[in-house]
């Protein structure tokens, strides 16, 4: 199903299923929303998913580019599969790459690569998942 | 008769001109046909720290991922927050932030050009560059207390007034940058050499500026005039008349020729800002009110933080913000479920975001030419990494 | 390109070769924005947060410095009864939220931030030592003022 809403900072928000991503992009890349800001996923645990958030914008139109647009998509956390965009918006290549390494998501249909940001043989947890859990200390010495 | 191949070349990460990165250049003899950075020699997980601590430890956290540009690091992440607290800053606060962000962006342009004359030979323009540096690095340590490391921009303010004399002294120190410039000019950014390098070195087009997404001063060397500042200003940036810097070249020398057009309408911005800066309070009224009144009214000229900033829970929400840093745009994303702690926080920096200009830039390029790009990108590796 | 034209790319290019290096000449006599640290140290002015003292009589112990700490450089630690703030330098980012938020001024910033240690043992300070003021050394001090030719000139003081 698809939903969307506007948000506080007349930002549009779309929520799509992840299956859909794919031709959300191409429409919206139609509409010339044509370049990726950031890809951000967040975990919830507790709900057995992961968030994956798109944000995009324009530079081509430069009365559209006063919009953030945001795509949410859902996937579960031990599939957590959704199709590349790098194909529509090539500003993507290092977001997915980047969210590959510290989230564990595969962007499925774009060949594999190596590691970016994490040594190239790190493995285990990806680390900005809420079940890697990292040491804080409290205020006494 | 050997078989022809391709060679792939390491260059770095042992920073020779690399940074702390790695690149790996398919070479045929001189020409470059493939060209891949491979980064994360200086990853530190700002955003995995960010979620075990406080909002406003997290002010000094930003900062950390581009140490040439703290205030707009500060200034993007505060804006993100605020909009969280549904809190805004007094106009003079306002003011005061905008001044120390263009303070900032002018001597990261000034690091960032020094580094890029050190690239292709020029020492003279480093030396001068990061001399220059100084007397608006000792202009934001009086208003800020810190060479570098501000932590100038709270929730719902700044933490200190301006000092006296401050209009004097910075008034000196853009009289002397301006002169300054005609100097650079005639040794190096007009230079003979200068030109032979970097003109018509490392194109993007328009067109590709757009479809790869680079930003800052590096998109606007491509003939694209999208700047933050103009297309959803913030904090006082419409009250400010300035122009956004265009070139249509694209090559590595417009970039360099963008930035320095860009300290000029800095220059001319803290000019606009010294002369219109309003009276009133530096930190919103919510939060001064909490403080003990002790301490509230001394003569010295900061605030004192509420306690309670030990533990600022924002109510259960998203917010984004986005502000022009000096390398570009930068993008925070905020996500809170009502405790003390960010449960998500998303940080996309301008550096990284201009990583796949060195994949475009360099595609048919001589070896050569690669410290020529590199430094006319002003890549800031742990920008990047974060 | 046609010789007439390389002729004025040439003429071009030696004029901005001699601008460039009459340029470079001009500044060799020009005084430098330079401070011989660490013979002569520079004042850093009445702002500038450096090195940290704890004013023992007055602390609360309320705790907020170190809650605040955003490097947990501050530590409570117990002196007798009560818990009192103890500093580390080892992680100090001079960021100075603990001056800041402290509800009764019993910390203070001071103008020096260039202190050596010889064991890392050192710079671990107990609230007893956080209490003595950083030290500072001796030496002649020169401060920078601002100059539209020289950009910044020091002035001893």
């Amino acid at each position: 199903m698809t939903r969307v809403l506007l948000t506080k900072q007349n930002g549009l928000s779309i929520t799509v299923d992840a299956s859909k991503i794919l031709e959300t992009a191409h429409l919206l890349k139609n509409l010339k929303f044509d370049h990726v800001i950031s890809v951000t996923a967040t975990d919830y645990p507790e709900e057995n998913r992961i968030d994956v958030i798109y944000h995009v914008s324009s530079f081509e139109d430069l009365e559209l580019a006063k919009t953030i647009l945001e795509i949410r998509t859902t996937v579960s956390r031990q599939e957590p599969n959704i199709h590349t965009l790098v194909a529509v918006w090539p500003s993507i290549e290092f977001l997915e790459r980047e969210t590959t390494d510290l989230m564990g998501i595969n962007f499925g249909g774009r060949e594999a690569m190596a590691r970016l940001l994490l040594p190239e043989d790190f493995e285990g947890e990806p680390p900005l998942r809420k079940s890697y859990t990292i040491r804080t200390e409290g205020i006494d010495a | 008769m050997s078989e022809e191949q391709t060679l792939e070349l390491l260059i770095g990460p042992q920073h020779p001109g690399s940074g702390h990165m790695r690149l790996v250049a398919e070479m045929d003899g001189d020409v470059i046909l493939n060209f891949e950075p491979n980064i994360g020699y200086v990853h530190r997980a700002v955003e995995k720290i960010a979620e075990t601590k406080t909002y406003v430890q997290i002010i000094p956290l930003v900062e950390r991922t581009s140490l040439p540009d703290t205030a707009n690091h500060n200034l993007g992440y505060v804006l993100a927050l605020e909009r969280l607290l549904g809190i805004d800053a007094p106009l003079r606060a306002q003011y005061l932030r905008i001044l120390l962000a263009e303070i900032n962006r002018i001597h990261s342009h000034l690091y960032g050009m020094g580094i890029h004359g050190n690239m292709i030979g020029s020492t003279t323009m480093l030396m001068w560059a990061f001399g220059d540096r100084e007397p608006f690095i000792e202009l934001a340590q009086r208003l800020t207390g810190a060479r570098l490391s501000y932590s100038y921009i709270i929730p719902g303010g700044v933490r200190r007034d301006l000092p006296q004399d401050f209009r004097n002294d910075a008034l000196k120190a853009l009289s002397y940058m301006e002169r300054r410039l005609k100097d650079y000019d005639r040794i190096f950014v007009h230079n003979p050499v200068t030109l032979a390098r970097l003109k018509g070195v490392g194109v993007i087009n328009r067109i590709d500026a757009a479809r790869i997404g680079v930003v800052g001063p590096n998109l606007r060397a491509s003939g694209i005039a999208y700047d933050v500042r103009k297309i959803e200003p913030y904090c006082i940036y419409p009250d400010l008349d300035f122009e956004v810097v265009v070139r249509d070249e694209g090559d590595a020398h417009a970039r360099l020729l963008v930035r320095i057009g860009e300290i000029e309408q800095s220059i001319s911005m803290i000019r606009q800002i010294l002369g219109k800066i309003p009276d009133g309070s530096i930190l919103a009224d919510r939060y001064l009110d909490l403080v003990p009144s002790r301490t509230r009214f001394e003569k010295r000229s900061s605030v004192k933080f509420p306690a309670l900033f030990s533990g600022l829970k924002p109510s259960k929400g998203e917010a984004v913000s986005r502000v022009e840093a000096s390398r570009g745009e930068l993008f925070h994303y905020l996500v809170s479920d009502g405790s003390t702690h960010p449960y998500r926080f998303r940080i996309v920096t301008p550096s990284f975001k201009n990583l796949i200009a060195f994949k475009h830039a360099l595609l048919g390029q001589k070896l050569a030419d690669i410290p020529a790009v590199y430094g006319s990108l002003d890549y800031f590796p742990p920008e990047a990494d974060r | 390109m046609k010789p007439k034209d390389r002729r004025a790319g040439k003429l071009l290019g030696l004029t901005g070769h001699m601008q460039a290096i009459r340029s470079g000449i001009e500044h060799i006599f020009k005084p430098r924005m330079t401070v011989l640290y660490p013979e002569v140290l520079q004042d850093l002015g009445p702002n500038y947060r450096g090195m940290l003292k704890l004013r023992i009589d007055i602390c609360i112990s309320c705790t907020l410095c170190a809650r605040i700490c955003p490097s947990n450089a501050l530590k409570m630690v117990k002196v007798d009864v009560r818990k009192y703030p103890g500093i580390t330098y080892q992680r100090c980012i001079f960021c100075g939220f603990c001056v800041d938020i402290c509800p009764v001024d019993a910390l203070e910033m001071s103008g020096s931030h260039d202190a050596a240690c010889y064991t890392l043992g050192e710079q671990v300070l107990k609230p007893e030592d956080f209490s003595k003021d950083p030290v500072i050394e001796d030496k002649p001090r020169v401060k920078p003022l601002f100059d539209e030719k020289r950009g910044l000139r020091y002035e001893s003081c």
